[in-house]
Parts: structure tokens; C-alpha cells; sequence
């Protein structure tokens, strides 16, 4: 018998607020720069294909007047990651993604798209998003993709948690106050 | 005095197999008592806030899970689980098992719901027989809750209750409004074991984070940090981690059991001598445990009775509240509320048993339940205004028992130590469809009544649709008074070997819609005491 099989447990801790408690636990070790954060490198985006990506996830969330936009958010740092750890046949889909919004815009235009105005690049999204749930074309395709991660970006993001959901369910409360509206209560 | 190391006792008083709900508390019971228990647990310890339950950013947490196969940046203990461990036939069936310290009471999401005298009726026992171990598992545990009066799901020894958002109150409206024209049913707020208030444990109070998966701080109870170390300040608990019970041992005539093998973190075969034996490895493994070992068994019921959880989802939005800023609908994690009172006073013409369905709302950025059609502005409008104005609606049913549902030995696959996996046997009948297609009915109709409309239903149901719960097994151990029907007594003694007992939720004959675990603890607890009894008057050797 191994002495090290055994586990002796420490007797519980004294009783802490919440707030105390939420302190006190052990983070785990971070290391940035993060995604949304000045100095994260890039690690499957090309630096062709970064603008790209950064514009057309800004058509898909841009900036208004509830909130700054996913090219503020950075979400195309978020889109690299989602990528980069997606594995190949994800990679390849938005190598072929970009690929094809190139070709269109070249189609169209005779130029890449970084260097079309926006009206023009908010065109071919037009497109892209024309038959979205039942989608027919490579673009259709790479559309459905682009919007998920553009907004799983965004949500993940600080713009997106702080500014667009002016979220604060991650700071610890002593209460919970729920539904406090009479209007809803009345049957 | 201290015992914790097994050398010092050859032969403990009682062995229990599995640390999860039904072992945490047997270890906690039987050792008040004065016997001395070694509890065996095949996984590791797992600390809250260190191995699982940061409370990191989202853009600090997401290239580390992306990197370990997650793609949500919220982490829980449940990620921890064993993966590809048994064999599943049928409609897709599942079996969650979480190897560590507590098992899956690390994960759980704190429902404790008692049964009510209505479930009993179809028990060797009674509602009576097992309230007073409901009162002392919800003072124990820290249960949180309302007095709702309901007469088959009973009020508990509740701390103060924590209450629903804005749109569960558009749904208990609506469940209101149908009450009126007849319909019967209930709708309240949800009871969880989770600290509102101080509590004699130590554990800190909640504060609403809603990462319950797996709670950083341990307000959630758990059996690694409410009955262990309780049982362990006894002095009379030898707790044994990485430790996996590979053998029953047995006398020459098997009328006994003497105590178990096990393999250690290093491979090694160690042998654990004992006067009694509790399983507690949960309602797959124990069945699977009895099968191995060829014990227990005359009945032939080893494995068989097989039941769980079933549903579908379905989903409304309320326009009332899309103007609503929501900045924190975290709370004690998403369902703050229960669709109860279905067909308890008069059963379906439709199908033998009845469900409950969980219901959650909120603006939660981790848990989207709504994806606009569209891009723009106006997709950014409304992804913010649907999911703030959301609420979402869990159907929990229970399976109809049938000779196809059950669990067997695999003879082809073998796990990491040679033996048989466990085959998990699942095929919908047509009552279980016929019971979600009333539960989808009902849901969409309570949603347009309270003045919403339905984003997400599964519409018209087949087998296909069904999900399964595959974390709320439960009878394959059956209790009973004839032991040619059934595994265990009503003490959870088995029929066959009188010092082999079972503290999991293997033992219930019936399900009813509720959830398992305050029921598995206030059994097994009762389990534990009757056990000691017998052990004290001599009955077991
Ligand atoms: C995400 C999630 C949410 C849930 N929410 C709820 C809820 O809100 N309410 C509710 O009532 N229930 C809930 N449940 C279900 C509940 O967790 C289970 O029903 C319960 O854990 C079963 O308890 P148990 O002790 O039987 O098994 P487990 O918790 O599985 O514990 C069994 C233990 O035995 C160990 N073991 C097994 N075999 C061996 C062996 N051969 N040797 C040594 N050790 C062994 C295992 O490693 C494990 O630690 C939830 C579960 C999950 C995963
Ligand atoms: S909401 Fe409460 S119980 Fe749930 S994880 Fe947070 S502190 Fe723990």
C-alpha cells in the first residue's frame, strides 16, 4: 500500500462572504496579449486575409449606435483562434471562404475586396446572406460560418460582454433580485 | 482517533465503492455511528476554482479551452468526464460518469426536488418512511426554496429561496391563464443545494455567477466538501482516491462478501478486507460491479428496470420584455423555475408516467438560445432584444420500463483493466413519444398564453428528437420485498448476501419525473443507518 494512494482531507474552510470567497479562489495563470488586446499575433490568418475577415465581420456587427462594432471588438483575432484550433477541414473552410470572396469580388469588381468602398463589400454580403438556412453557393456556405463565429466573437470579446450586453452577471452579488416588475406578475 | 491509513486496520467495518452522492453521505452516516469505513473512489481529488470553476475573462479562457477540443470559454468539472467507456445500443443512449473525488455531485446543477407520497404509492415503501431523511439531507446539503404547498412534491427544510426572472414569470403566467380554463398544473421556483445562507458545512455563501457546473467557491454541495470531511474529522474515514475496485472478494460458499481488489495509481493489485460492503458506484457501474461478480443475482433482476430522463426543448420569446436591459440574469445558473402538477391526480390516458419541465430565461452571452435571421444593425438588435426576452423550457419525462431498456455486460469491449464494459440498452417506445409530444404541445401552448411566441420547438416528435438524460439512470438494483423480483430490500440489503449493501439511486423501482439526487441521499443515509443497526445487532456475519 502506497501512502501517496492516500488523501487526507483539510478540515473546511471558515465561512466567507461571497465576494471574500470569490477573491480568495486560486486563479489559473493567464498569459496574454489576448484576443481583442493590442500585440495578439496572428496564428492561422493570413495578413491577406485578416482585412478580409475583419471587414466582413464588421458588416455582420457594426458599429451603431447601441455599441461599437466587431472590427472594435477585434473579433477577427477571436475568428484566427476558432480557426487555428478548428483543425484542418475547418481551416480549409475559410481558406476556401475567402478565396471564393475574392474571386466574387474580382468577378464584380476587378479588385480585391480590402479595396473595394464598403457599399460595394456590403453588396456581395448582400449575397453571401441571400439563402441563409438553406444555403446553395460556396459563399452562401462560407456565410453561415462567418456569422456564427463572427458572433461568438463578439460575445466573447470585452467590446462585445461589456459594451453591447453591458454585461455584469461575472461580478459576484449577495442577492439575486430577479423579476421585481408587478406589470409582469399580473395574470 | 485518526485512521487513515489502511494498514492500521485490516479489516474495516465497512467498505464503500464510489464517493459520488450515495457514497459521500453512507462514509458521513456510518461513521457518526462509530464504525470504521474506508471509502475506495477510482478518480482523483479535483479542487473547486484550480482544476475547474475559473472565473477568468472570456477572451482570457478561450485559446486554453480551444486548445483542450472546448469551444465555449465557460469551463465546468463536467468537462472532465470520461469519454468512451461503454457501449451504446439503440436510440442513442449515453451514460455520463465523472471519475474524481464526489463523482458527479462535482457537476451537478443542485435540483433537489423530494418525491412525493403520489411516487410512493408504487414503493415497498412509504413517503412517510423517507421524510425524515428528506428534512435532514435539505438541512445537510443547505437546500434553497419556496413553501409552494404542492401535495406530491412536499416543502422542505428550505433556506431562503431565490427567484425567477422576468420571462419565467411570462410562463407562469400563461401556465396561470391555463389554469383558469382547467388545465392542472403548477409553476414555481426552483430548489437548489446551494448556500443562501450560513451553514454549519463552512462553505460559503452562493453568489450568483450561474457557473454552477462547476462551482468555483464549493457553495454548491458537493460530497467532496459537505459529508468527507465530515466523516473524515470522525477520525474513522479512510479515504483511498485512484483506487478502482476490480473484485468482489467473497467467502468459499459466496454467502458473503470479505472485502474488494483494487487497483492503485501505480497498476498495483491491493486487496481491502471488510465486514461489510456498500456500492455506491452509481446505476451503471453498480449493476455492472454485481454482473463482473456474478452476485447478488437469484432474482435475475441485476441490470434490468432500466429508467432515466427523457426530453425535448422548446423555446419562447416574450415581446413584453424585449426593451429590457438585462445586465446580470446569471443567478443560481439557468432554470430558476419548474413546470410541475403534471397528471399527478389523474394519470394519462396516454402514457403510464408523468414529466416536469425546467425552465430558464435571461441574457446570458455563454448560452445564446437565439440566432436572428440576417446581418447588421438590425441582426444586432435583435440577438441582444430575443435573448434578453428569451425563456427556454426543459422537458423532463420519465422513461416507460421496459424489457428493452437494461444494461449487460459487453463481451467484445474490455476496459483498461480487462474486464467487460457495461452495454447500456435504450429503445423509445411509443408511449415515451406520445408523452413529448404532449409535453411540446403543452410548452408552446403556455408560451403563446402568456403572451409569446414559440422560436424553437421540435414540432411533431419521433424517436429521432428524443434526448436522452444520461446522467439520471436509475433501477437496475431494484428494491423490493420478494427477492425473486427484486435485488435489494427495502434496507438497500441485497436478498442474497446480507453484508452486501447498495446507497445509490440503482435502488429506486419507480422514477417518478423528479430529480434524483435528494432522493439517492435521503435513501442512502437511511440505507447507512440500517445497515449500522444490523451490523451492531450482529446480523451480518
Ligand atoms: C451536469 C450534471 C447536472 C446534474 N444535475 C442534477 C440536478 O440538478 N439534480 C439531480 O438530482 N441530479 C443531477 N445530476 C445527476 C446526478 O449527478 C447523478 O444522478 C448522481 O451523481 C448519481 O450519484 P451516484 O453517487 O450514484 O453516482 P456518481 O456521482 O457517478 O458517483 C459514483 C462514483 O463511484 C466511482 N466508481 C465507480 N466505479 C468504481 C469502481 N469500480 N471503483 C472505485 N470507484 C468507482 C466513480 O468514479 C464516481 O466517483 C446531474 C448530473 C450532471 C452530470
Ligand atoms: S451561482 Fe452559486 S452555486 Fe453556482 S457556481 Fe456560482 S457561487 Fe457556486
Amino acid at each position: 500500500m502506497e501512502r501517496r494512494d492516500l488523501f487526507k482531507i483539510i478540515a473546511a474552510t471558515p465561512v466567507l462572504e461571497a465576494g471574500q470567497a470569490l477573491a480568495q479562489h486560486q486563479h489559473a495563470s493567464t498569459t496574454g496579449p489576448f484576443p481583442g488586446e493590442t500585440g495578439y499575433k496572428m496564428k492561422f490568418l493570413t495578413s491577406a486575409e485578416e482585412p478580409v475577415i475583419d471587414r466582413l465581420a464588421d458588416i455582420i456587427i457594426p458599429a451603431d449606435s447601441r455599441s461599437p462594432g466587431a472590427h472594435d471588438a477585434r473579433v477577427v483575432h477571436f475568428i484566427d483562434l476558432f480557426a487555428h484550433y478548428g483543425g484542418p477541414a475547418i481551416q480549409q473552410r475559410w481558406r476556401d471562404g475567402v478565396a471564393a470572396v475574392e474571386t466574387e469580388s474580382k468577378r464584380r469588381h476587378g479588385k480585391a475586396f480590402a479595396s473595394l468602398d464598403r457599399a460595394a463589400q456590403e453588396a456581395i454580403v448582400a449575397t453571401m446572406a441571400s439563402n441563409e438556412g438553406n444555403p446553395g453557393t460556396a459563399l452562401e456556405h462560407f456565410f453561415a460560418l462567418l456569422k456564427q463565429r463572427t458572433l461568438d466573437g463578439f460575445r466573447y470579446s470585452r467590446v462585445g460582454l461589456d459594451a453591447y450586453f453591458g454585461y455584469k452577471g461575472d461580478i459576484p452579488s449577495r442577492e439575486f433580485v430577479g423579476c421585481n416588475h408587478p406589470e409582469h406578475q399580473r395574470v | 482517533m485518526w485512521s487513515n491509513d489502511p494498514m492500521a486496520a485490516t479489516v474495516y467495518d465497512i467498505c464503500i465503492v464510489g464517493s459520488g452522492f450515495g457514497g459521500g453521505i453512507s462514509a458521513y452516516a456510518l461513521t457518526q455511528l462509530g464504525l470504521k469505513v474506508a471509502l475506495l473512489e477510482a478518480g482523483g481529488r479535483l479542487r473547486a476554482g484550480v482544476d475547474y470553476g475559473h472565473h477568468l475573462k472570456p477572451w482570457e479562457m478561450l485559446e486554453r479551452r480551444l486548445a483542450a477540443g472546448f469551444t465555449s470559454p465557460v469551463d465546468s468539472a463536467w468537462d472532465l468526464r470520461e469519454k468512451d467507456h461503454f457501449t451504446g445500443v439503440g436510440d442513442r443512449p449515453d451514460h455520463g460518469w465523472l471519475k474524481a473525488l464526489g463523482g458527479r455531485s462535482l457537476c451537478w446543477a443542485g435540483h433537489s426536488l423530494r418525491f412525493g407520497p403520489g411516487d410512493y404509492k408504487r414503493w415497498p415503501i412509504s413517503y412517510d418512511d423517507v421524510a425524515p431523511y428528506y428534512t435532514r439531507a435539505e438541512k445537510f446539503m443547505g437546500v434553497y426554496g419556496y413553501k409552494d404547498g404542492l401535495w406530491n412534491m412536499p416543502d422542505g427544510a428550505f433556506s431562503k429561496g431565490v427567484p425567477m426572472r422576468c420571462a419565467e414569470m411570462m410562463l407562469k403566467r400563461g401556465v396561470e391563464r391555463l389554469k383558469k380554463k382547467g388545465a392542472r398544473m403548477e409553476f414555481v421556483a426552483q430548489r437548489k443545494a446551494m448556500l443562501m445562507e450560513r451553514h454549519p458545512s463552512g462553505r460559503p455563501l452562493c453568489h450568483f455567477c450561474g457557473k454552477c457546473g462547476g462551482c468555483c467557491v464549493d457553495a454548491k454541495y458537493t460530497s467532496a466538501n459537505t459529508p468527507i470531511p465530515a466523516a473524515m474529522r470522525t477520525g474513522r474515514l479512510t479515504v483511498l482516491t485512484d483506487a478502482a475496485m476490480t473484485r468482489i472478494l467473497k467467502t468459499q460458499d459466496g454467502r458473503l462478501v470479505t472485502g474488494v481488489e483494487y487497483t492503485n495509481s501505480k497498476g498495483q493489485t491491493e486487496r481491502l478486507m471488510a465486514k461489510a460492503l456498500v456500492l455506491s458506484c452509481n446505476s451503471i457501474e453498480t449493476p455492472r460491479q454485481l454482473l463482473l461478480n456474478n452476485l447478488a443475482n437469484s432474482s435475475g433482476q441485476v441490470g434490468k428496470n432500466l429508467t432515466s430522463h427523457f426530453g425535448v426543448h422548446v423555446i419562447g420569446v416574450f415581446n413584453d420584455l424585449i426593451d429590457r436591459r438585462a445586465p446580470n440574469d446569471e443567478g443560481t445558473g439557468y432554470y430558476h423555475s419548474l413546470l410541475t402538477g403534471l397528471y399527478w391526480d389523474e394519470p394519462s390516458k396516454e402514457f403510464e408516467n408523468t414529466y416536469q419541465v425546467q425552465c430558464g430565461a435571461g441574457l446570458l452571452p455563454w448560452r445564446l438560445v437565439s440566432t436572428p435571421r440576417g446581418y447588421g444593425s438590425a441582426f444586432k438588435k435583435s440577438v441582444y432584444e430575443e435573448n434578453a426576452a428569451q425563456a427556454g423550457m426543459n422537458m423532463q419525462g420519465t422513461l416507460v420500463q421496459s424489457p428493452r431498456k437494461f444494461v449487460d455486460l459487453d463481451s467484445d469491449k474490455k476496459d483498461r483493466f480487462g474486464q467487460p464494459r457495461v452495454r447500456v440498452h435504450l429503445h423509445y417506445e411509443d408511449e415515451d413519444i406520445r408523452m413529448a409530444q404532449d409535453a411540446v404541445n403543452r410548452c408552446e401552448e403556455i408560451i403563446q398564453a402568456g403572451g409569446g411566441r414559440v422560436v424553437a420547438t421540435p414540432g411533431r416528435i419521433d424517436a429521432s428528437k428524443l434526448i436522452i438524460d444520461y446522467n439520471h439512470w436509475v433501477g437496475t438494483t431494484r428494491m423490493g420485498t420478494d427477492p425473486r423480483t427484486s435485488v435489494v430490500n427495502t434496507d438497500g440489503q441485497s436478498h442474497d448476501v446480507k453484508n452486501l449493501f447498495v446507497g445509490d439511486a440503482s435502488v429506486f423501482p419507480r422514477y417518478p419525473e423528479k430529480n434524483p439526487t435528494l432522493t439517492n441521499v435521503a435513501l442512502s443515509w437511511r440505507m447507512a443507518e440500517r445497515l449500522a443497526e444490523k451490523m451492531k445487532r450482529g446480523e451480518l456475519a
